[in-house]
């Protein structure tokens, strides 16, 4: 126990999500608290809607006395995300951390590493919940004018609710781990693993789903309803099951069933726990073992080949080449920058594939585009999509910040700033042109739309990925996060990343929100969203090629 | 040449790590920059490479100013950083190309150089294997490669026997004394005064970020007779042994 603990300190020292530590002593740290309070800012809206949709929906629920179910279904809600994250944060800290390397040598138990690492894990979801989950919590205790120990119940609940989804994701990833570690070349078959990980992760998510949603019929359900006193919260299952006592827990804060409910929870829990570290002694080695081996053939080229490849290139078209294939051969980037792509299309594929109905709805929609702004709608809907997903991807944004350590290497090649920079927005922006090639491809099997229009979504589309690139360079130009020990942590746990998301989410909203409420035509949205973003594309290109070059030229390694 | 003129450079503004060196290294030598560990040396070299800025002073490469015209100065070196462990998923062959394609190699200069190289330093069946896959005595050949394969006047090499074997280590001796004999220029860091013994024209000695002597091994043995300080610092160079 006391090595955990000993451990568990180590690796927290390391745990700088928030960038408030400077890189160094001595640095300043203004631009790493601003950044902060931008991000948090940023978060604001969504977390106070996600309250205020809590507190309204109490008021309705209550009536019929079910208001169990806000708690209910935001449980679940926060579990689905938590397990969702989980899947990334656990295959990088658990398997692709350096400090791997030096613990193993150490006489460590595999379970001592592994709940040290857990704790880790499990303080990034503490962060996912504090945007998720307390405003379910704050904004259900003000709408039921809960006294103390709702609270205190609550505060409980918070650092126990994620436990689940995390295990669940860590079993999950060991097991695939386990797997993939038997292979040769374990770079590759860790990214398949990665892609495995994730689609049972959307699987077991939309089993869930559809099981829910059928397993009982309306009538039923609305009997349910009726019958008031919360009844519905009993027949919460599927693998939250564990949900439903912290709900109970909390419903019933002030009376001796809460508290029975919440002893039932913890107890779930760390049952949870033990079974899991069992799991893990087992396991965790296993898949980590010779982690950092890597395969080789040692095989002579032969002339032929060599000729092939050394044809000579720019520096340009080198450059980006380069930041390419790190980005595909790296199994986290893999999994961050370039998986992330097609992540759209399968999420536009998962509703129809679990309720096969709503696919009618759709055919309703062909109609909807050809009367009226409906080709309008479709048009800046598109631009927003393609900014988005060049955003999600993070490739510009972590470009920088990548590169590490050896950002040195960046500095004494003599390639200027500009052709640098300009490479990294080029890998970029080739990415977020298959992402949004993708989802067009996708959306065009649900929904049939003239030639024209495709030529116009295209043309806009350009524009948002382009945008979205260049102001993610912009972003980690100024805010790189050039100090870390594991490569999750310059892409997923990376400020600018989830700033430029925000950013790209504002910038295509504006276009969207202006061209419905002003019913915009089809052709005054195009004009709209070519000149404005034509001219802000320019103005951010001449900013990069120099306020930019003057950011590159001052970071030093 | 390389020319470091009245050059400063401090961390936080507190900590002098170089301290008003100056310092002229001339082409057709092989001159090797000592001291002990934390003395200045790796600051020195990232300076001249254009990694670090100079707080002041100015630094020159074959004449070229590395603050004014850092493009063509950074032309003028190839470069061996001290640890090797860079662009580890790129394979052997692609990280040459890549390097090839910056310092414009063209295409069939490069094919018969990679040929060369990799035969004098027998990695020919290392090149279709990622960088990870390598050793790291290996991954100090394919930087040293990557050096190789734009052929630049002058050489900056930080720790360059570092993990190499014996064979490796002297073939990278002899390409160091043929690059000086054909009047180039030739700078390395090392903390191992046998080293620059064996093979040194001239040695720098370097100690919290000042420049203690520079002169010749046959100097340096006279020199250090009447210098107190230096004395100290030779014994640690050569304790440390």
């Amino acid at each position: 126990m006391s090595r955990y603990i000993i451990l568990t300190r180590v690796m927290l020292k390391n745990f700088n999500l928030l960038s408030l530590k400077p890189d160094k002593p001595g640095k300043s740290r203004i631009k790493g608290v601003l950044l902060s309070i931008l991000v948090f800012v940023a978060l604001l809206p969504m977390t106070l809607g996600i309250g205020s949709l809590t507190y309204g929906g109490y008021g309705l629920l209550s009536g019929i006395q079910q208001e169990g179910l806000i708690l209910g279904v935001g449980f679940s809600a926060v579990s689905m995300a938590v397990f969702f994250f989980s899947i990334f944060y656990v295959i990088s800290i658990f398997y692709f951390s350096k400090d791997i390397e030096s613990l193993l040598p150490l006489p460590l138990k595999p379970s001592e590493i592994l709940a040290a690492k857990f704790t880790v894990a499990l303080f990034y979801e503490y962060l996912t919940g504090l945007v998720f989950l307390t405003p379910i919590l704050l904004g259900f205790g003000i709408a039921a004018g809960a006294g103390f120990m709702y609270y205190l119940y609550s505060f409980i609940v918070f650092l126990t609710l994620p436990v689940f989804p995390l295990i669940y994701a860590s079993i999950l990833s060991m097991m695939v781990m386990r797997f993939t570690n038997l292979a040769k070349n374990r770079d590759r078959f860790r990214i398949v693993g990665g892609i495995i990980a994730m689609l049972l992760a959307v699987g077991v998510n939309a089993v869930i789903t559809r099981f829910s949603s059928s397993s009982m019929s309306a009538e039923k359900l609305q009997q349910l309803l009726a019958q008031g006193n919360n009844s519905y919260v009993e027949i919460m299952s599927g693998i939250f099951f564990s949900n439903r006592f912290a709900v109970m827990a909390l419903l019933h804060s002030g009376v001796l069933k809460g508290f029975v409910n919440l002893a039932l929870f913890i107890l779930i829990c760390m049952l949870f726990v033990m079974l899991f570290l069992g799991f893990g002694e087992g396991m965790y080695f296993k898949g980590v073992v010779g982690l950092s081996e890597a395969s080789s053939k040692r095989k002579r080229y032969t002339d032929v080949e060599l000729g092939k490849s050394s044809k000579q290139k720019s520096a340009i078209s080198a450059c980006t080449v380069k930041e390419l294939r790190l980005l595909f051969r790296t199994p986290v980037y893999f999994m961050n920058c370039v998986l992330m792509n097609f992540l759209f299309p399968v999420f536009l594929i998962l509703p129809f594939a679990v309720q096969p109905d709503a696919m009618k709805e759709l055919q309703g929609l062909g109609t909807y585009i050809a009367g009226g702004n409906g080709s309008a709608v479709i048009l800046v809907a598109a631009f927003g999509i393609s900014a988005l997903i060049t955003s999600t991807n993070g490739i510009t944004a972590s470009a920088i910040s990548r590169e590490g350590a050896n950002i040195f290497v960046n500095k004494y090649l003599p390639v200027s700033y500009k052709t640098q920079i300009m490479a990294k927005v080029l890998s970029g922006i080739s990415m977020g042109v298959v992402g949004t090639l993708s989802m067009v491809l996708t959306a065009l099997i649900f929904i049939s739309v003239p030639a024209y229009l495709i030529l116009l979504i295209l043309a806009v589309s350009a524009l948002g990925i382009v945008f979205s690139s260049f102001s993610g360079m912009l972003l980690d130009l100024n805010f790189p996060k050039l100090v870390w020990d594991n490569e999750q942590k310059a892409v997923k746990q990376n400020f600018n990343v989830v700033l430029n998301i925000l950013i790209s989410i504002v910038m295509a909203g504006i276009p969207i929100f202006v061209s419905i409420v002003l019913h915009f035509t089809l052709r005054m949205s195009f004009l709209t969203i070519v000149v404005l973003y034509g001219i802000l594309n320019i103005l951010l290109y001449s900013i990069l090629s120099t306020v930019g070059v003057r950011l590159f030229e001052k970071i030093e390694g | 040449m390389i020319e470091l003129i009245n050059v400063n450079k401090s961390y936080n503004g507190t900590v002098k790590a170089v301290d008003d060196l100056t310092l002229a290294v001339p082409e057709g030598q092989i001159v090797g920059f000592l001291g002990p560990n934390g003395a200045g040396k790796t600051t020195t070299i990232k300076m001249i490479t254009g990694i670090l800025n100079a707080d002041s002073g100015s630094i020159n490469i074959n004449g070229i100013d590395i603050k004014e015209r850092p493009l063509d100065a950074k032309r003028q070196f190839g470069f061996v950083p001290d640890s090797p462990d860079m662009f580890l998923r790129l394979k052997g062959i692609e990280y040459l190309n890549f390097i090839a394609d910056i310092y414009k190699v063209p295409g069939d200069l490069r094919e018969q150089r990679i040929k060369d190289i990799s035969e004098a330093f027998e990695m020919e069946a290392a090149l279709n294997d990622q960088i990870q896959s390598y050793s790291h005595g290996m991954r100090q050949k394919i930087i040293l490669m990557g050096v190789l394969i734009h052929d630049p006047s002058v050489w900056i090499l930080d720790e360059p026997m570092t993990g190499l074997d014996p064979k490796s280590s002297f073939t990278l001796k002899e390409m160091m004394k043929s690059h000086a004999a054909a009047g180039k220029t030739v700078f390395f860091s090392t903390h191992v005064l046998e080293v620059a013994e064996k093979l040194c024209d001239r040695v720098a000695i370097i100690n919290k970020g000042k420049l203690l002597f520079y002169g010749t091994m046959d100097e340096m043995r006279e020199h250090f007779k009447s210098n107190g300080s230096l004395e100290k610092i030779f014994l640690e160079l050569t304790e440390n042994e």
